[in-house]
């Protein structure tokens, strides 16, 4: 009975019209939510180790082989710890504020395509948890939400510089979000669509535009949105430095100066969620980079059916182990291969995001905000105007 | 609707379970609590806190809080615009005129915001 | 079991959930408290907009409200150290039944006018606002998309109600100006006269 609640529930709320199919979409949301909490060691793996070699040092290398386990140690170690509250605390907004930042973080992830659809028997499954229709004003709306957890660790910590640390980081985080919504109306005007799958799709191929009426194709480049919106690029890259509260913008989590800023009085696996909140947070801003200006999952040089077709002729050993089709196996070889190409460019940007967080020196309070609405802002508002002004001249009177 | 909203409910009651495990794991595994004043002080780099009589307030955070909704209202409505832009111009300039319009306006508030000051300092 | 949509489940449980953190923003003692049950209220409204397939609105309703306005209220009460309100909502006092009697006059005035509305010979509200649409359906040679999708919401924004749009840009700039006024009268910003 209760048994039969449960599979109506899961049907109802996935569609799935079987329990195969209703069993593959949980095991989808939960294993891309594993995944990225456990990407999380990985990145600081290379966080400790990358710089320590910038900085002609070796990093952690003892646990573990290359100290790849170094992290699990840690967890292992915070899980230990002893359950802390401060004597003033307000307890309610102690204990929840470290969820309350992972969630958004977490949902944020959802809406991001890893990879083409698999077609299984009459199944069709999307590499992404939810392909929701307003995918980027969505991420941007949780994204939003993420203050709220930062304003209640800080609050709630009794301790006047874990307040001001929170404030100052709820107001670096706001300015910020402004120059990032901005830097995508060029983007989206020229996709014209807010769904992310809709913005991959159209960055297949080679780079197309139409031009007052005809078609320029330029064969040689993939029809990736850097090209378009170069200046939209650097500007979400800024924009989302800030957000995550990385270095150059860390001064709310100041390492020298505000002791720790909003979670000085946290400890144990508390503050292990922040970091996780903070890592899912940059994992979603490179995936996005990725996305919106890097063509996401396709590869630069063969669009889906391409691939596909290479390995329907190529992939009969896969489909005789799993028991499918061979068309199905060549989709599911697919999207393996379009996982390993997003992979590899989200991998590509958060390299970046860590290189430049021990490559350059933290701003000043104020220089921080100066950049956010008198740099950034700016930029982004003529990034919309010319871009807008351009595409009048190539569409007017078609 | 539900394609996309039911995976997300999944998904939030997976981050809720997992942040409420993990806390209920370290209750168990960890030491049971030793108070002592020195511990339950806030902490100040270590040295004992000195007890200032509550934070003065600064206006700047309450005018960037404000700055932000206005101008995140303006993002709000740059979205559907640039959806329809280019299928509208088919039609003629109107549909630009009319954005370069509410961007020109609110490209002049926020300069009245710079050269007033309210950005200084912050 | 019949006739139980999971849209409807939904419906209720977000309805009842929005409910509930507005009558919690009343209910607790610290303000705090009260704003971040607001913000929860919104959010909840938020979803409440997506499970009736407006997507557009629930995003837009928790990008600005719950994401923005709230966090203005949440950050200026975190920054004043108030203490929790003093009076209790079940201390009767003659204060208390007048915020009683106002709030019940709203609710009144709510009611009275959803009961009026009901009396109004439905077919005539429905029949005359299709007619016009399927008017500029046909005079516009679009074909009609369906209601509540961004790109048609969007259409009729800029096409039909773009006066209203442009209104918004000048109530936007006043509040601008109004609050650089205020925070300039209250010391705030740190202008050097010439």
């Amino acid at each position: 009975m209760f048994g039969r609640a449960t599979l109506w529930i899961g049907i109802k709320l996935k569609m799935g019209t079987s329990p195969f199919e209703f069993l593959i979409n949980t095991l989808k949301v939960a294993l891309i939510f594993i995944m990225t909490v456990n990407i999380v060691p990985l990145l600081v793996w290379v966080e400790r180790r990358g710089p320590a070699f910038m900085q002609n040092r070796l990093g952690p290398n003892r646990v573990g082989p290359l100290g790849l386990f170094q992290l699990l140690a840690d967890a292992v170690k915070f899980i230990f710890k002893e359950e802390f509250i401060p004597e003033n605390a307000n307890r309610v907004l102690y204990f929840m504020a470290p969820g309350l930042c992972l969630l958004p973080a977490a949902l944020t992830f959802a809406a991001v395509p890893l990879a083409s659809p698999i077609h299984i028997g009459d199944y069709t499954f999307k590499i992404q948890i939810a392909d929701i229709n307003v995918g980027i004003v969505y991420i941007f709306a949780v994204a939003s939400l993420g203050v709220y957890g930062i304003l209640s660790a800080g609050w709630s910590s009794a301790n006047k510089y874990s307040l001001m640390g929170a404030l100052r980081a709820s107001s670096q985080m706001i300015s910020y979000e402004l120059a990032m919504g901005l830097s995508i109306i060029g983007i989206l005007l020229i996709y014209q669509s807010f769904s992310l799958n809709d913005m991959v799709l159209a960055q297949e191929g080679p780079l197309k535009f139409v031009w007052q009426g005809k078609e320029i194709i330029i064969p040689f480049l993939p029809n990736w949105g850097v090209w378009y919106q170069p200046v939209a690029l650097i500007l979400f890259m800024t924009a989302g430095f800030a957000e995550t509260n990385r270095l150059p913008f860390d001064l709310p989590e100041g390492e020298a100066e505000l002791v720790a800023g909003y979670h000085t009085e946290y400890g144990g696996f508390k503050f292990n969620i922040f970091f996780m909140a903070e890592y899912a947070h940059m994992i979603t801003a490179s995936a996005l980079i990725t996305t919106l200006f890097f063509g996401g999952y396709s590869l630069g040089f063969a669009n889906t059916a391409q691939v596909t077709q290479f390995w329907a002729e190529h992939g009969q050993s896969a489909a005789g182990m799993l028991g499918i089709s061979i068309a199905d196996a060549a989709t599911v070889l697919t999207s393996l291969t379009h996982l390993a190409a997003f992979s590899l460019k989200t991998g590509f940007w958060l390299f970046i995001y860590i290189w430049v967080r021990w490559t350059l020196p933290r701003f000043r309070y104020d220089q921080l905000m100066d950049l956010g609405w008198k740099t950034l802002l700016p930029w982004a508002l003529a990034n919309v105007v010319i871009t807008t002004t351009i595409m009048f001249f190539a569409h007017v009177g078609n | 609707m539900i394609q996309q909203l039911g995976p997300i409910l999944v998904l939030a009651g997976v981050v809720i379970g997992f942040v409420f495990l993990m806390i209920f794991l370290t209750n168990l595994a960890g030491p049971k609590r030793l108070s002592s004043p020195r511990k339950n002080m806030p902490y100040e780099c270590g040295i004992p806190g000195t007890n200032t009589a509550g934070t003065k307030f600064s206006v700047k955070f309450y005018l960037t809080a404000i700055l932000f909704i206005l101008f995140d209202i303006e993002v709000i409505f740059l979205y559907p615009w640039a959806l329809i832009y280019v299928d509208f111009l088919k039609q003629g300039p109107f549909i630009f005129v009319e954005m370069v319009v509410f961007m020109a306006i609110l490209t002049f508030g926020l300069f009245y915001v710079w050269k007033g000051h309210a950005l200084d300092w912050d | 079991m019949a006739g139980l949509n999971i849209e409807d489940v939904l419906f209720y449980a977000f309805g009842a959930g929005t409910v509930l953190s507005a009558v919690l923003v009343v209910f607790f003692a610290n303000p705090i408290y009260s704003a971040l049950f607001l913000a929860l209220a919104m959010s909840m409204l938020g979803a409440l907009f997506f499970v009736l397939e407006a997507y557009f609105i629930s995003v837009a309703q928790i990008t600005v409200y719950a994401g923005a306005v709230m966090v203005l209220f949440v950050m200026v009460l975190m920054l004043f150290d108030l203490k929790n309100e003093g009076e209790d909502i079940l201390k009767v006092s003659p204060l208390g039944l007048i915020k009683l009697l106002a709030v019940g006059l709203l609710c009144g005035f709510f009611i009275g006018t959803g009961w009026v509305a009901s009396k109004i010979p439905g077919k005539v509200i429905s029949e005359t606002s299709m007619a016009s649409d399927q008017q500029t359906a046909i005079n516009k040679d679009v074909q009609p998309v369906d209601i509540g999708s961004t790109v048609s919401l969007s259409r009729q924004l800029f096409s039909k109600y773009v006066f209203a749009f442009e209104a918004v840009s000048i109530l936007l700039l006043v509040a601008i100006v109004g609050s650089v006024a205020l925070a300039r009268s209250k010391g705030g910003t740190h202008h050097v006269s010439r």
